[in-house]
């Protein structure tokens, strides 16, 4: 079920109807039943798998909760860990590995060797799911959370169908003590979160899918072979596609969980207002970022042993993030390209600590002036352009060729048209993004006066309705 | 505040919040409904068109009545008005264009014509090789404007949709705005942005995909026995018509066509091969003719279907005696 088709809104409707009537207990079965419902949907089959998983890390957390023996502990914890990304690997990486496997012999002069012959079908949110999961058991081992004693409970944990799918990764600590007490209505909440659906809606049908349009056209050869508008107009639509496409989910996600009662943690914070790499992880997909950060780069040694280990550190973590994303070498070097700017912009700030206008040394020295903050802006924003165009390509091969267009320069009316189209869809955006960055709400508007809020959530209502792009269209981040 | 009064204002703001949202909704399916027909060219085109589709053969004109269906490739290709005024003594000629269509969209389209009544003694399709072996329908436009609401679950099948496609195809045989919302914004943008159909139409995929002749006859025979089935069971008879494309990658894909039609005993017409008008008689994109092209190819194409016209009397006239 997609967010943004009517099925889901009918099912919403009748889950929040039937929900507020029923007592705490039952609200959380009907919620299993629901996220259930709303996952077979695509495919019953799945449900078997999502089901297993969880049986799995429930009794193995209770079980290392009830011991103090360290090996069996660990022992658990490893039998938990092998069978959550063993599930990954099979149906995500499997046949990536055997592809490439087959390519580096053939390059070693190997021929004919035999290629993988499953292919396998990738269930959805299976990445994130997983990775939560994975939260949950890590920290149970780490005694930083107690176990859940429901089953139903620690289900309805890692099925809740606002964030099954996409996310945003909850953590355990956050949503599990949600489910496991009884959730009151709020007005408030319930309004911001029908306020957040419908900028949710916005960002998805009217931003993502028009940019969308640009961006297919551009990367396909479809406007022509690449130069340098092409290029331009290609890359800038898609980076609006792609944010517009995830922050439209989270904040479907954030709202239709706020209906029920729930608190999801904010996702994005207007990432293309970032004035350093470090400042974009701090603002793109943060439930990734931060899970990344406490799960994968503080246990590898984080920077606590020394500068080097501090740069192999955050170069696995992001190439380890970029592969998380896809089973292709594309997400890798988009994964690459993050940790290697990461990696230059600590090593310059340690050189020219003014090298960054978030450093808090330099912020302290002297507050950035509006046209540094600017300039820093702009920066980031085409680092991140350039990894989103391996993001987007379907090969290495095809982003190299993408990139090579730079070099050429061709004009036609048609790419001034095509700036024009991309402005009218990619402007709203940004202009909500620096409202919201001086406000610092977390929600639309959060501190205006109500009645101005009721209208604009209308207005964004009538332009979903007049300008949704297309047909169905998958939220990209439902590949992963 | 007091913590009532704050509930109570935001229980209302939801309220009222909510209720703009089912208006504007409502409102939507309104101008959907009353609206769009009116002011947009192409889709009054198609409402007329539909209308003069559906009603074929139900009048006593004397002559044989034809049916030719077909997306953009009929629209741009075929001058009509010629193609009309040249069978005018014998038949009664109509057209029924819906754009981006494929073969489901004809199949079901087809049987909802029937279904309400048109009775043509001739079909005519023309779609591309591979619009006859693609499995899709333009969508939700197709659910409201070319399907019945029995077939989709029938259609859903076809299409190999699942739960989420198929009952977003409900919705939007249910709903017009939902069937036409794609035609709403291009009609809003359009008149925001007046060339934006160009860019539009090379931002649309064409045809990415090759194919072998042999392909094109392992599916396309069994899809023309099934329309020639729909057809025969109405009593027209069914043509299929290749248009000229330019592309030279597939320049064979037809010969899977005309095999697959003739085993079906089905009439082809390919009034000239893919790959033999020259560049200059296409548009920009290279897809469509040119109306220069489109001249050349009618006359071409005039001859060839009158004489498949002429033996379909003969057979028919062989039946009535």
């Amino acid at each position: 079920m997609f967010f943004d088709t009517p099925i889901y809104i009918i099912f919403l409707t009748l889950v929040v109807l039937t929900y507020w009537r029923l007592g705490w207990r039952s609200q959380n079965h009907l919620l299993l039943l629901a996220s259930y419902v709303f996952y077979g949907w695509w495919d019953p089959r799945f449900l078997g798998l999502i089901a297993a998983s969880t049986i799995v890390d429930f009794y193995c957390a209770r079980a290392i909760a009830r011991t103090d023996d360290e090996a069996r502990r660990k022992l658990l914890l490893t039998i938990s860990l092998v069978i959550n990304f063993g599930f990954l690997g099979a149906f995500k990486y499997f046949n990536f590995f055997m592809d490439s496997f087959a390519t580096a012999l053939e390059a070693l002069g190997f021929h004919h060797t035999p290629t993988a012959v499953l292919r396998i079908l990738l269930p959805p949110g299976i990445s994130f799911y997983t990775f939560q999961e994975v939260a949950y058991i890590v920290d149970v081992y780490k005694r930083r959370l107690k176990p859940a004693d429901s089953l139903v409970d620690y289900a309805l944990f890692i099925s809740l169908f606002p964030h099954l799918i996409a996310g945003p990764i909850q953590r355990p600590d956050h949503l599990l003590p949600q489910v496991q007490a009884p959730r009151r209505f709020d007005s408030e909440r319930f309004f911001n979160g029908l306020l957040l659906i419908l900028s949710g809606l916005f960002r998805k049908a009217v931003i993502a899918d028009n940019c969308a349009l640009l961006a297919d056209a551009a990367f396909s050869g479809r406007m022509g072979p690449p130069n340098l508008p092409v290029v331009l107009i290609g890359t800038y639509a898609f980076a609006w596609q792609i944010y517009g496409d995830f922050s439209g989910y989270s904040d479907i996600a954030r709202g239709s969980a706020q209906l029920l009662g729930f608190h999801f943690m904010v996702n994005f914070r207007q990432p293309y207002l970032a004035t350093s790499l470090q400042d974009f992880w701090r603002r793109w997909h943060i439930s990734l970022s931060t899970w990344l950060r406490d799960y994968l780069y503080i246990p590898l040694g984080g920077s606590r042993d020394g500068e080097r280990r501090t740069y192999r550190n955050l170069m696995l973590t992001m190439l380890l993030g970029g592969l998380w994303h896809g089973a292709n070498w594309t997400y890798v070097v988009w994964g690459g390209i993050h940790g290697a700017g990461l990696g230059i912009e600590r090593a310059a700030r340690r050189v020219w600590p003014w090298a960054s206008a978030d450093t808090a040394d330099a912020i302290d020295a002297a507050p950035p002036s509006f046209v540094a903050t600017w300039a820093w802006r702009i920066v980031i924003f085409h680092l991140v352009c350039l990894a989103w165009i391996f993001f987007r390509a379907q090969s290495l091969g095809e982003a190299m060729t993408f990139l090579g267009g730079l070099r050429i320069w061709t004009w036609s009316a048609e790419y001034g048209l095509a700036l024009r189209f991309l402005a009218v869809f990619s402007i709203p955006l940004l202009l909500l993004d620096l409202i919201n960055e001086r406000r610092g709400d977390e929600y639309l508007l959060e501190t205006s006066w109500v009645p101005a809020r009721v209208a604009i959530g209308v207005a964004m209502m009538a332009f979903v309705t007049l300008f949704a792009a297309n047909q169905l269209n998958a939220f990209i981040y439902f590949r992963f | 505040m007091t913590e009532n009064h704050h509930a109570r204002t935001f229980a209302r703001a939801s309220w009222v919040l909510l209720a703009g949202c089912v208006l504007v909704a409502c409102a939507a399916e309104g101008a959907a409904r009353f609206v769009l027909d009116r002011v947009s060219k192409i889709q009054r085109r198609t409402v007329d068109e539909y209308a003069l589709a559906r009603s074929i053969g139900t009048d006593a004109c004397g002559r044989k009545h034809v049916l030719v269906v077909g997306n953009s490739l009929l629209e741009e290709d075929v001058r009509f008005d010629r193609l009309r005024a040249a069978l005018a003594d014998d038949w009664d000629a109509r057209r029924f264009v819906i754009e981006q269509t494929f073969y489901y969209d004809w199949y079901y389209g087809l049987k909802r014509l029937f279904h309400e009544g048109a009775r043509p003694d001739v079909v005519v399709v023309m779609l591309s090789s591979r619009q006859w072996i693609r499995s899709e329908i333009r969508g939700d436009y197709s659910a409201q404007y070319l399907m019945d609401t029995p077939d989709l679950l029938d259609a859903a099948h076809d299409l190999n949709l699942n739960a989420t496609q198929t009952t977003n195809l409900v919705v939007a045989n249910t709903s017009k705005f939902w069937g036409a919302r794609a035609e709403i914004r291009n009609f809003l943008l359009g008149r925001m942005m007046p060339d934006l159909g160009g860019l539009m139409n090379s931002s649309s995929a064409v045809d990415p995909f090759d194919v072998t002749a042999a392909e094109v006859e392992a599916i396309a025979a069994g899809r023309i026995a099934r329309l020639n089935e729909l057809t025969d069971s109405y009593g027209a008879r069914l043509v299929v018509l290749l248009p000229v494309l330019l592309d030279k990658k597939n320049n064979n894909a037809w010969l899977g066509m005309l095999n697959a039609a003739e085993r079906q005993r089905v009439a082809a017409l390919m009034p000239a091969a893919s790959g033999s008008f020259p560049r200059h008689l296409y548009r920009d994109a290279g897809f469509h003719l040119n109306p220069k092209g489109a001249a050349q190819f009618t006359d071409m194409l005039i001859p060839e279907l009158q004489k498949t016209l002429n033996s379909v009397l003969a057979t028919l006239a062989r039946n009535v005696g």
